[in-house]
């Protein structure tokens, strides 16, 4: 017999429907009246014997105090050994349910099954998920055979080039991940060998002990905080809803304590994975830094104790993504994140030489080597087409994302299609979405899917230029935006923060779960309800195939899929690409 | 061992910052303590009021018992953790020394059994005297202590006098005179040479009073109240002739039952009209009131909805407190951890 006693005359509604499940898993239950005073309910508890009594109440300053004499008079009757006590309402956690005096909290989200099976003494529905929760391969299941087999042959002769080319060749980034990596094999810092290959700053960091500008070292005190902050575990409060696909969020507020505090807010407002943002100096500089640093800007330093400390923060089922995609640091990041045990990193060659900064020759040699390691390490990684947002058309991106995602399957490694869904210049200048945000994003994914077997990961983050400094508005086109991906069938979506584009500063926690919260309200609202696209769709995928097949025709004429980069092919000065000058002139033959 | 409880009257009396108090005395004098909560000693803010809350700071040696999930998230920490068999709220509760000095978050048993159990495995670890806060104004899980400490404070009213006349009440209710009897499991009494017993171990409403009235005679002499009695319960009580109450004597299982429902002033009064009817009222089992700590604090809200901290007027309030009890009354924020030490050492000198 299980006692239901709604404590609020209002809000009873949750008790109603908790009785329903009850009484349809094969429980007896008495509603009370309500009310009633606690001595009155103690004594019809005595009469009746329940083996539980669920206690309903909004909260206010008095509510406790009855909700606690209740829970006291209950002792004191003697009652307790045989009936459980358990309170549910709006404002309840486990925590004030403990300090009540009950046995068991149950607050905002909680379902009829999860209550009717503590009762049973079974694990609770979202705990089972809990159980099972393992990270998920976003790769799983895809063959990356190319279903279009024209784009297919195109990508694989231009990937195959590319490969001859780039095992002539080394770089200093090379060599260092070589080092680096026997270094972490045998537990020690890197040495002199290491040094000669890395810029003054680093050197000098290494040599004097003194961190680059802007950074300092951890206190010892810090790093033991930074521990226990690592070991607090928080769980999932919020119910995941957002129809199979992968979280991710992005973190790097410039402190390893404060990325572990938000990777554990997001995860616990319902994040799967975390992306790690570093400095943006850290792509334009040769060698990477060791020890406990923190940065006062945004970007928070890749070092061997940094990715550590941070992995050490995370849940076992979050996936972990350390960005190596578009600086001179490119394989040794991949090796550094091996390592630390990331699931997975981001290279891509085209965007990094396009809309990073790094010389295209110098992020080739470097790229190919971080695919191998990635394959090494059998880390997937995406390939992120951010060079979009500098007004390269989507066709042209994706021309040379295939020629990556070709290339890292020649050398064992898995990709992940990273398209872009957002407002880019080219949709704005050539009006695509003048009427909705939809059929474009759309077509990317379609377009993309009739290609290549291969998962698809719209980011990063979605929602671009779509967002504006009001985070109502941020939320909810991000949550929308993160739907789409999910109408589309995509295995995982990276959003961003409500304030990330108009911060001004550091990006708080607050608005990591704006968008989290957003997300799971919009894809609860749509649940699996289909979205009918308009004809222009179908315009746009047409276009954009058309951008790939003509993009990989006019690779192939270059010398060189690298000359190709520096030719504009995959991008020009023209849409707004510009091959970077970073590194140039470090790439010597082998 | 000795078991004490901080019980108080309402939220924010200074049951926290006594515990704080008398775990840095036991400290500082050599006694080896054990701590544990009735509820939940861990926010930082109130939830209420969104005011800051003192926290338990532990030293090195100190042993606690709090639910898995609070170990975990606590600063402090711990060796020789030990599982027992006793749930809560968050997970099943643990005993640990604690070996690295810092915040606690405690959360303890809340029914009486289960707080006898734990304190049974603090004192097995060590442990001279074990500390058990309150939570809100719930008491009930006092009952199996030793000793209680009582916080008042203006948090539970600004009227002073209604404080002291509050810890009056308390102080008389833990002090009824003690019957050494065996508690049965039921209502009991004798009537003509046997044994009756009802079918509840507590006096609940007017309902089960009445059905005692109703076969109460002049033979019987001694009633047995094991569990829980309420106001409502005494004030029918007192409806009894007093041909028939006359000589009779009421024992409850302990002063503790007779503050759960947080109404001292009124069970105090009630009783008082038993015994004027002449009832003679007992407990079986003393849990004498050891002193009171008062606290002057108290959240007071803006017309903006925030709170703000308050102060009612500190020497008025333990002069008042001073002449309604007995007992010592400290100043919770003076010295009152070596004062409540000292008094602990005179009952072990007995």
């Amino acid at each position: 017999m299980i006692l239901l006693v709604p404590l609020d005359p209002v809000h009873d509604v949750g008790l109603k429907m908790i009785k329903r499940a009850l009484e349809e898993a094969g429980h007896d239950t008495v509603l009370l009246p309500p009310d009633m005073t606690p001595s009155e309910i103690i004594a019809r508890a005595e009469k009746i014997r329940p083996s539980h009594i669920l206690v309903s109440r909004t909260l206010g300053y008095q509510a406790e105090e009855v909700l606690a004499r209740l829970a006291d008079l209950a002792d004191a009757a003697g009652i307790r050994e045989r009936t459980r006590m358990i309170i549910g309402g709006m404002a309840v956690r486990p925590e004030l349910a403990q300090e009540l005096g009950f046995d068991a909290g149950f607050g905002p989200g909680t379902s009829p099954s999860e209550v009717v099976a503590f009762i049973e003494g079974r694990p609770a529905p979202s705990e089972q998920c809990e159980e099972v929760r393992s990270k998920k391969d976003l790769t799983a299941g895809y063959t990356y055979r190319f279903k279009d087999e024209s784009v297919g042959k195109l990508a694989e002769e231009l990937a195959d080039e590319l490969l001859l080319w780039a095992g002539e060749r080394t770089s200093p980034a090379v060599e260092r991940a070589e080092i680096r990596h026997a270094a972490l094999m045998e537990g020690r810092s890197v040495g002199e060998d290491y040094l000669a290959l890395c810029d003054e700053v680093v050197r000098a960091a290494y040599r004097t002990g003194t961190p680059p500008k802007k950074t300092r070292h951890l206190t010892s005190d810090e790093q033991r905080h930074l521990r226990t902050l690592g070991k607090r575990q928080y769980g999932a409060s919020r119910p995941r809803s957002h129809a199979g696909l992968v979280l991710f969020v992005q973190y790097g507020t410039g402190c390893p304590f404060m990325d572990v505090a938000h990777i554990k807010a997001a995860v616990a407002w319902g994040a799967d994975g975390v992306v790690h943002f570093d400095p943006s100096w850290g792509a334009r500089t040769e060698g990477l830094l060791e020890g406990w640093l923190t940065h006062e800007e945004d970007g928070s330093v890749i070092t061997p104790e940094n990715l550590r400390a941070i992995r050490e923060g995370l849940e076992p089922w979050v996936l972990w993504q350390v960005r190596a995609h578009r600086g001179l640091n490119t394989p040794e990041t991949v090796v550094l994140a091996g390592h630390s045990g990331a699931d997975l990193t981001k290279i891509n060659i085209a965007y990094g030489s396009l809309g990073g900064g790094t010389d295209p020759e110098r992020l080739a040699v470097d790229g190919v080597a971080a695919m191998r390691w990635a394959a090494r390490f059998s880390m997937p990684f995406d390939i992120v087409t951010n060079e979009e947002l500098s007004g390269v058309p989507a066709g042209k991106a994706f021309a040379s994302m295939l020629v990556m995602a070709a290339l890292a399957k020649k050398v064992g490694a898995r990709p992940i299609l990273q398209p872009l869904f957002c407002k880019s210049p080219e949709v704005m200048i050539g009006g695509y979405m003048s009427d909705n945000y939809v059929d474009f994003n759309a077509a990317k994914v379609l377009v993309l899917r009739d290609i290549l077997d291969a998962p698809v990961w719209p980011g990063a983050p979605v929602g671009f230029l779509t967002q504006t400094e009001d985070r109502v508005q941020s939320s909810l086109t991000t949550g929308l935006h993160a739907c789409l991906a999910g109408f589309l069938g995509a295995d995982a979506v990276t959003i961003a923060s409500s304030d990330e584009a108009y911060s001004g500063g550091p990006i708080t926690a607050a608005a990591r779960t704006d968008t989290l919260t957003a997300v799971q309200a919009a894809a609860r609202f749509f649940g699996r309800c289909a979205i009918t696209l308009t004809a222009e769709a179908e315009r746009f995928r047409r276009l954009i195939y058309a951008q790939i097949c003509d993009a990989l025709t006019e690779a192939q004429k270059a010398p060189s899929f690298v000359q190709a980069i520096y030719d504009g092919v995959f991008g020009s000065r023209e849409d707004g690409a510009h091959p970077g000058r970073n590194g140039r002139g470090t790439v010597r033959m082998k | 061992m000795t078991c004490i409880a901080v019980i108080g009257t309402a939220k924010n009396t200074g049951k926290t910052t006594t515990m704080s108090a008398m775990m840095n005395a036991a400290r500082e004098m050599g006694v080896p303590y054990g701590v544990t909560s009735m509820g939940y000693d861990g926010e930082e803010l109130d939830s209420i009021t969104l005011l800051p809350k003192p926290r338990l700071y532990f030293r090195e040696g100190a042993y606690v018992a709090t639910a898995r999930e609070c170990l975990d998230a606590s600063e402090a920490g711990f060796s020789n953790v030990e599982i027992l068999p006793l749930d809560s709220a968050l997970g099943p509760i643990c005993v640990a020394t604690v070996s690295k000095p810092g915040l606690v978050i405690v959360a303890g048993p809340a029914r009486s059994r289960h707080m006898r159990l734990t304190a049974a495995a603090l004192a097995r670890r060590g442990s001279r005297l074990v500390l058990v806060d309150g939570a809100l104004g719930r008491v009930s899980p006092a009952s199996v202590v030793d000793f209680v400490v009582l916080a008042q404070g203006a948090s539970r009213s600004r009227d002073v006098a209604q404080l002291a006349r509050e810890c009056s009440a308390i102080e008389r209710l833990l002090a009824l005179p003690v019957k050494e009897v065996f508690m049965p499991g039921r209502v009991t009494y004798r009537a003509a040479g046997r044994t009756v017993s009802l079918g509840t171990g507590s006096l609940m409403d007017e309902a089960s009073v009445r059905a005692l009235l109703h076969r109460l005679s002049e033979g019987c002499g001694q009633i047995l109240v094991p569990n829980a009695v309420t106001c409502a319960a005494l004030s029918e009580l007192g409806t009894c002739p007093p041909g028939l109450a006359q000589g009779k004597t009421l024992v409850f299982a302990d002063g503790i039952r007779l503050l759960v429902g947080n109404c001292a002033e009124h069970s105090w009064e009630l009783v008082q009209r038993l015994q004027t009817l002449g009832f003679i009222v007992c407990v079986a089992r003393a849990i004498p009131l050891l002193a009171v700590t008062a606290n002057p604090y108290y959240p007071r809200a803006g017309a903006d909805g925030t709170y703000r901290e308050a102060y009612v007027d500190k020497q008025t309030l333990l002069r008042a407190l001073r002449e309604a009890v007995a007992v010592p009354v400290i100043d919770v924020r003076d010295e009152s951890g070596r004062v409540l030490m000292e008094l602990v050492h005179k009952q072990w000198e007995r």
